[in-house]
């Protein structure tokens, strides 16, 4: 009975979640031009997406910001992590607690603030704005995962190092480094993904010119709902399935060393010539 | 080859270890034993450079160290739990110090063939440290630290984590290892018979002081403070009051009756002063008086038999004392079951020479 009842209540929690997203997906293979009845199979909104030149520079937009703003805040997030990760003072504590501030403060908030700020500092807006808008909320979502990744390593490794004539860049670069890459990729491809669908502080950073996917979208929406925004939006839900599918799998192997350290051991069967 | 001069150390309010003076000779084997919390890891952390001393200074070699880092101190050392880089298979862990120091190609892999050849490891050196079982990693942990040939080998609780059985083996290796490469290797640890058993020199510390140092047998024989007689091994422990000597015969007032001891402990204190009293079990006899007489001077008292334990290798047997006090004898079981039960009126003796009067 009580079994039946669970199947019943995850099946409905399920069909709430999912629902919604399923539809949209089917309804961009809809041949008919309502977004009511099913009159057909077609790829012909997707061909007509390739073609818009208007949707395409969104998309432009949208991935060059994304790449840009990644890599940036990828860079300054493993840098913050490792630093909180070597030295362990006050300052590095109110340090540790300020940069979970971005994670809670209202999205709106954050627009409205770097626009603020912007328009004090005489930065137009443009991709620039944009661009610098995400690097700061990404920030503390690379941090996070890689300080998660670090707290998982054993400290005397790095003293192991030291210990063996490293200095401490010699034992950053050669032990902390590469075992902290399933930590540090894992938190690119999230920051990817919350920069590539971005509404709010986009909104509110971007100016002419800079207009991204998520915005393009909302304007066209704005002028009814076409099949065209269904398939732009399966694509866009199949790139951030497919990243995020790829961190938690990373972050897995990641928390579990030692699977990964097998992956790396079948991966080279030959095994690497002595150096 | 190492020396440390009036070393103290403090993290905040709490004092780790507490002006430290000691001095390690070239190829010695000296174990830093206490229980856990005493400073004996954070005086070897102080030494491979990890921990700074708050105050005092650390020599190695005649030279001092105490604004060297890690990397520029001529020692090496096998981590608790091994430390091993998990990324690298045990060849490149073990490398890793000849590479930094920029040893050429064939120089590095005769140096890891012969140190995994030490360890017994050489068919493992393509395996990744995950791949090995505790004893093995600890193994290669070891040859990764002498691979460098360090003036100095720092040893933190390397067989903590391995199993009793593994840990006896790895004992007798390390000390022979030691022999072998005749080098300097400070080891710390809180198993009292791993020190005894491979130690040149054992110091005791306690609450971030060292106690006493000196060899094994010193150590149990003649402990220098309460703790060391209680820390290392059984112990019997009387209050007594020294009592007033007379040149050839010394007595102490026990809690009913006056117990002879040797004339030079006797000496070291002033009559009326409150002490202990140290007999280890082994030198306490029960039977009948002179029953053993080797012609030494016996300390004598009577007591009622409370219980017998039996562990094995010896029996111990627990005497109540007519004032309260317990004194337990331990008799190698092959000298047969003592023939007394619970209950039973015996007389228990030791030799004078064998009672060690303690401060608190």
């Amino acid at each position: 009975m009580s079994r039946k009842f669970m199947w019943f209540y995850v099946g409905l929690a399920l069909f709430f979640l999912y629902l919604p997203v399923l539809i949209l997906v089917v309804l961009s293979f809809n041949a008919s031009r309502l977004n009511v009845n099913w009159t057909g199979f077609t790829f012909s909104w997707y061909a007509e997406l390739w073609r818009d030149r208007d949707i395409m520079l969104a998309a432009r937009n949208s991935l060059l910001v994304a790449f840009v703003s990644t890599a940036i805040s990828t860079v300054l997030g493993t840098t913050l992590a490792l630093g909180l990760y070597y030295r362990r003072d006050i300052l590095n504590r109110i340090v540790d607690g300020l940069i979970y501030v971005p994670l809670v403060v209202p999205e709106t908030v954050m627009g409205i603030s770097l626009l603020a700020f912007y328009t004090k500092m005489g930065l137009g807006l443009g991709l620039t704005s944009v661009i610098l808008a995400h690097v700061v909320f990404c920030i503390p979502f690379v941090t996070l995962i890689v300080q998660a990744r670090l707290a998982g390593l054993d400290y005397h490794i790095l003293e192991a190092a030291m210990d063996l004539g490293a200095t401490e860049l010699r034992a950053l670069l050669q032990v902390m480094l590469p075992l902290t890459v399933p930590g540090i990729v894992a938190g690119g491809l999230l920051a990817f993904t919350l920069s590539l669908d971005d509404f709010i502080v986009t909104f509110f950073t971007a100016g002419p010119g800079a207009t991204t996917l998520p915005i393009y979208i909302y304007s066209m929406v704005k002028l009814g709902v076409s099949p065209k925004v269904n398939a732009l939006s399966t694509i866009m839900l199949a790139i951030t399935a497919i990243t995020v599918i790829t961190v938690v799998f990373l972050l897995r192997t990641g928390s579990n060393g030692r699977k990964a350290h097998e992956k790396a051991q079948s991966s080279s069967v030959t095994g690497l010539p002595f150096t | 080859m190492v020396r440390l001069e009036a070393v103290t150390k403090r993290f905040g309010e709490t004092v780790a270890v507490d002006n430290v003076s000691l001095e390690v000779q070239k190829g010695e084997f000296l174990t830093l034993l206490g229980p856990s919390g005493c400073g004996k890891t954070t005086t070897l952390r102080m030494i491979a450079g990890f921990e700074k001393p708050t105050c005092g200074s650390i020599y190695i070699n005649d030279r001092p160290v105490d604004n060297l880092p890690p990397y520029k101190r001529e020692v090496n050392t096998v981590f608790q739990n091994y430390a091993l880089f998990p990324h690298m298979k045990v060849k490149d862990n073990v490398a890793f110090g000849l590479r930094i120091a920029g040893l050429e190609r064939s120089e590095i892999k005769r140096r890891v063939d012969w140190a995994l050849d030490l360890v017994q490891l050489t068919s493992y050196g393509d395996r990744y440290p995950h791949q090995l079982s505790g004893g093995q990693q600890q193994r290669v942990a070891l040859a990764r630290a002498i691979v460098c040939r360090p003036r100095v080998l720092l040893l933190d609780e390397p067989l903590g984590a391995l199993d009793l059985k593994l840990r006896k083996e790895m004992q007798l290796e390390l000390k022979s290892l030691q022999r072998h490469l005749e080098m300097t290797f400070i080891h710390v640890t809180h198993d009292q018979e791993e020190a005894l058993i491979i130690s040149d020199r054992i110091a005791v510390m306690e609450s971030g002081a060292v106690h006493q140092v000196a060899s094994a047998a010193e150590v149990y024989e003649k402990p220098a403070t309460l703790f060391v007689a209680q820390f290392i091994g059984d112990v019997n422990i009387l209050k007594v009051t020294v009592a007033d000597g007379d040149g050839d015969e010394a007595y102490v007032q026990g809690t009913e009756s006056k117990i002879p001891i040797a004339v030079e402990e006797h000496r070291r204190y002033a009559p009326g002063q409150v002490l202990n009293l140290a007999v280890r079990p082994e030198h306490v006899r029960i039977g009948e008086r002179g029953a053993r007489d080797t012609g030494e001077p016996q300390a004598v008292l009577g007591g009622v038999v409370n219980n017998l334990l039996y562990l094995g290798s010896t029996l111990k047997v627990q005497v109540v004392l007519p004032g309260g006090d317990t004194v337990t004898a331990a008799f190698p079981n092959s000298s047969g079951r003592p023939e007394f039960r619970a209950g039973d009126q015996v007389c228990l003796s030791w030799p004078v020479s064998a009672g060690r009067l303690l401060g608190q």
